[in-house]
């Protein structure tokens, strides 16, 4: 099993955020993971990506248990995320951005890399390469020079793409990669995604609030509703499940 | 002659120890209150290295060195997973410390009254090429991975962190780093000057060492290099204006931040390939434009 | 013996209590490191002092002088050094690297006036001790200790019940919503800042009174800057724990140990602290949500 979650829990408090939620992703998948706000989505995902430490339950990723490792450790173990509210380095340009997810592939130090010398330059030089190709990926070369802040929110959530494929991730967690997408730049997410599913050979989950979007990209949705998990399935059988309609419903009565 | 010579002297040594305040505080936003300790660190244990135990010089500077070095690993090791606050107040609370031992064990170190009869073996040679080195060092960091690296855990630790930096450990290095430059500088002092007392070294030097940096530029190693070479030495140089000079370096100083935030060269690096035309070097460009939300 | 101690420790960190809340006032509303309020306190010692020497006044009147003079020093220093950068929108670190080039500056302008020297105040108590059930406790640390605690008194009222004091305390939540829902903003930092100046200037001028005067009194403030981190930032409760836990700590090491050592006891007690219970006496921790 390519990622297999069990009973995972997390508590704030006296809150139950995640109540013994278990999941199963398989290679070249893209799973939707959708629910009302609060729910726990972004819960789940900090915890797959190591941000928060799960209460209970286990992460297993390609055979290994990865709840406790460190962000760091889960994300060079092939990890890749992007937050919910766009968290690029803004002081850094796009092309440098990308470059970060790069860096901990190279062989050097730091005492090496302060002497400096051609083994140095030329990891450079790889480093470069590499993100310049997670940005061609994404259609964003032309770009590289650019600062974020200075790009249209729906080219940034693309740019935090690039960089989450920075280090070859083979599970990329995206966090409501279309929220604030006009139509047109949701059409064309949908497209990138199916594409990097096929071209890099790589699983995708992603937190969603907008049902059309789910039901037409994912091939396997969970439902969670106030941290536990009410409804899985395929698109079809989600639409038609009761629970999930219900707990919709409630939410828009909760918004009106 | 002689006097200016000595004034430059003086600020080419405190220009190394600001240097790793330009790493540390500059690129990677830790801000310690207890570099200047480092300092005092890396003076006294030369000093009493080659004084009382008869070491020869260059041993003594390099144990001083790897003593900064040791201690700075053991209290980033206790603070760094911290928040930074705290690592703020660690660092000053170890300055403190380190000058409250100096100054009470008076058979080793001579006490507040200062440890004398240092021999004088710090040369102007010495000292130049000290700092062509260090400079050096500092730039191959500053272009690598391990400079941007920085930066980017100074913006957002947690992104980082899911990029796959390991932002503890990058903080370790720097800080050790910073502790081995500040310590070679004392050692550089202690020998020129022949004389050493707590008092040189108290947090409010290590305050200034912040404060050149943000003159400069936090993220240009040429303006690091430009504002604390400047204020190291002008003080001395204008000694006509003694009292006056350190209000005016903190009014130009409250001007430059709030009219050029990121300092006087923002990001901008005087690089040779800017000079010679050769190869392109993978400095930052164009940040020294304003785009600071 | 020891209650004699912990007594006299306990004055002293009312004393550090003063500052942390001064201190951690400014930190809640604007969350960076204030350290000017050491100049603060420094200056509005100054002031008290020189008002002291010219019209003879006794302690009440010139401590009276130095709170208020600590509050309009604190409003100016927000209005020169931090609004324009507010204004502009900068990072936090700006404001903490403006603070600590505020601390020099002050101090540099308190040596070009009064010169690199000590200065005395005129005695004006006792030096006398009350004897109560064994303990004797001097006048000095009595006025020190009653200061402070009727300070943080007022202060806590003031806090609780009044429309400012209940807008700062918005503020500490959240300074952004504060502007959406109407409140002065600008207001609401000139109090902040007025109120932390009077906590500032009685502090220096106590501190003034019961040393001496020089230069460089405003790096006291890192003692409020320990206790406020020790409390937990962001918690005026806790930085008055710190700071009594801080008095007390220093005062026995000084009794057992020596001035000399203290610093490096006290760091390791800190330490040892921090690493124990990071999130500090009160016990908030700020999280990060990713």
């Amino acid at each position: 099993m390519f990622l297999k979650v069990k009973n995972l829990t997390k508590r704030f408090g006296g809150l139950v955020a995640v109540d013994n939620f278990s999941m199963e992703v398989t290679r070249r998948q893209i799973t939707g993971l959708i629910g009302p706000n609060g729910a726990g989505k972004t819960t789940v995902l900090n915890m797959l990506s190591g941000l928060y430490r799960p209460d209970g339950g286990s992460i297993v990723f390609e055979d290994r248990e990865i709840s406790g490792k460190r962000p760091f450790e889960i994300a060079r173990m092939g990890v890749g995320r992007t937050f919910q509210n766009i968290r690029l380095f803004n002081e850094l340009n796009v092309l440098e951005n990308v470059k970060i997810a790069h860096g901990w592939r190279s062989r050097d130090n730091l005492l090496l890399t302060m002497i400096g010398g051609t083994r140095v330059s030329r990891a450079e030089k790889e480093i470069t390469r590499k993100a310049e190709e997670c940005l061609e990926r994404l259609d964003l070369l032309r770009l590289k020079n650019e600062y974020p802040g200075n790009l249209p929110y729906g080219t940034q959530r693309r740019v935090e793409i690039a960089r989450a494929l920075g280090s070859d991730p083979k599970l990329l967690l995206l966090d409501e990669p279309a929220a604030g997408l006009n139509p047109n730049e949701v059409h064309e997410l949908m497209a990138t995604l199916r594409k990097l599913v096929e071209d890099l050979d790589i699983s995708i989950v992603l937190i969603e609030h907008r049902m059309e979007i789910v039901l037409n990209l994912c091939e396997w949705i969970f439902v969670l509703d106030f941290g536990k998990k009410i409804a899985e399935g395929t698109p079809k059988q989600i639409r038609e499940n009761p629970a999930v309609i219900a707990a919709y419903l409630g939410e828009e009565s909760r918004d009106a | 002659m002689e006097y200016y010579t000595s004034v430059l002297m003086f600020g080419a040594i405190s220009t190394i120890g600001t240097l790793g305040t330009f790493v540390l505080t500059g690129l990677t936003g830790l801000f310690s209150l207890g570099q200047a300790a480092f300092m005092a660190i890396g003076a006294y244990s030369a000093a009493m290295g080659v004084v009382r135990y008869n070491l020869p010089f260059a041993p003594a500077v390099i144990l001083s060195v790897g003593i900064a070095v040791g201690l700075a690993y053991i209290i980033g090791y206790a603070t760094l997973n911290l928040r930074q606050d705290y690592f703020a107040l660690s660092t000053f609370g170890f300055g403190e410390a380190v000058r409250a031992v100096l100054t009470t064990s008076v058979q080793l170190t001579g006490g507040a009254l200062g440890m004398t009869g240092i021999p004088k073996l710090t040369t102007g040679p010495l000292v130049v090429i000290s700092l062509v080195v260090v400079v050096w060092l500092i730039r191959n960091v500053r272009v690598s991975r391990f400079g941007r690296e920085c930066v980017a855990l100074r913006l957002d630790e947690t992104a980082a962190q899911a990029m796959g930096v390991d932002v503890f450990w990058r903080k370790m290095q720097v800080f050790m780093l910073g502790a081995a430059l500040s310590a070679y500088a004392g050692a550089l002092l202690a020998f020129y000057t022949s004389y050493a007392e707590p008092n040189m070294f108290g947090w409010m030097r290590s305050v200034e060492w912040i404060i050149m940096v943000f003159l400069g530029g936090r993220d240009s190693l040429t303006g690091a290099l430009l504002g604390s070479f400047v204020l190291n030495t002008a003080p001395e140089v204008l000694r006509f204006a003694s009292q006056m000079r350190t209000a005016i370096y903190c009014i130009l100083i409250l001007v430059t931040l709030n009219l050029r935030p990121r300092g006087l060269l923002g990001a901008w690096e005087l690089s040779f390939s800017g000079i010679f035309g050769q190869r392109r070097s993978a400095v930052t460009r164009g940040g020294g434009s304003q785009h600071v939300s | 013996m020891i209650i004699q101690q912990l007594v006299n420790g306990f004055s002293v960190g009312a004393v550090y209590a003063l500052i942390a809340v001064g201190f951690g006032l400014v930190f809640n509303v604007l969350k960076f490191s204030n350290f000017s309020h050491g100049s603060t306190m420094g200056i509005s010692a100054y002031i008290a002092y020189l008002f002291a020497m010219k019209f003879h006044l006794s302690i009440v009147p010139t401590v009276s002088i130095g709170t208020i003079a600590g509050g309009i020093c604190a409003v100016l220093v927000e209005l020169i050094a931090f609004r324009p950068l507010r204004k502009r929108g900068g990072q936090i670190v700006y404001f903490f690297v403006t603070s600590i080039t505020m601390l020099m500056l002050l101090e540099n302008i308190l040596v070009i006036f009064f010169g690199d020297t000590f200065y005395a105040f005129p005695k004006m108590i006792a030096s006398t001790a009350i004897t109560v059930a064994g303990v004797s406790i001097s006048t000095l640390y009595l006025v020190m200790l009653g200061c402070s605690v009727c300070a943080l008194a007022l202060l806590s009222y003031w806090l609780k019940y009044t429309k400012m004091g209940v807008a700062i305390r918005a503020a500490s939540c959240a300074i952004n919503t504060c502007n959406l829902m109407g409140a002065n903003v600008d207001a609401v930092i000139s109090w902040t800042f007025f109120v932390a100046g009077l906590m500032a200037g009685l502090s220096g001028s106590l501190l003034g009174i019961s040393y001496t005067l020089y230069p460089q009194i405003g790096q006291i403030v890192v003692k409020g800057f320990i206790a406020s981190v020790v409390g937990g930032l962001g918690n005026l409760t806790g930085a008055v724990v710190g700071a009594i836990l801080l008095g007390i700590l220093e005062v026995f090491f000084i009794a057992t140990i020596g001035a000399g050592l203290t610093p490096a006891a006290t760091f390791a007690i800190m330490v040892l602290f921090l690493f124990l219970r990071p999130q500090g006496v009160a016990g908030t921790i700020v999280r990060d949500k990713a």
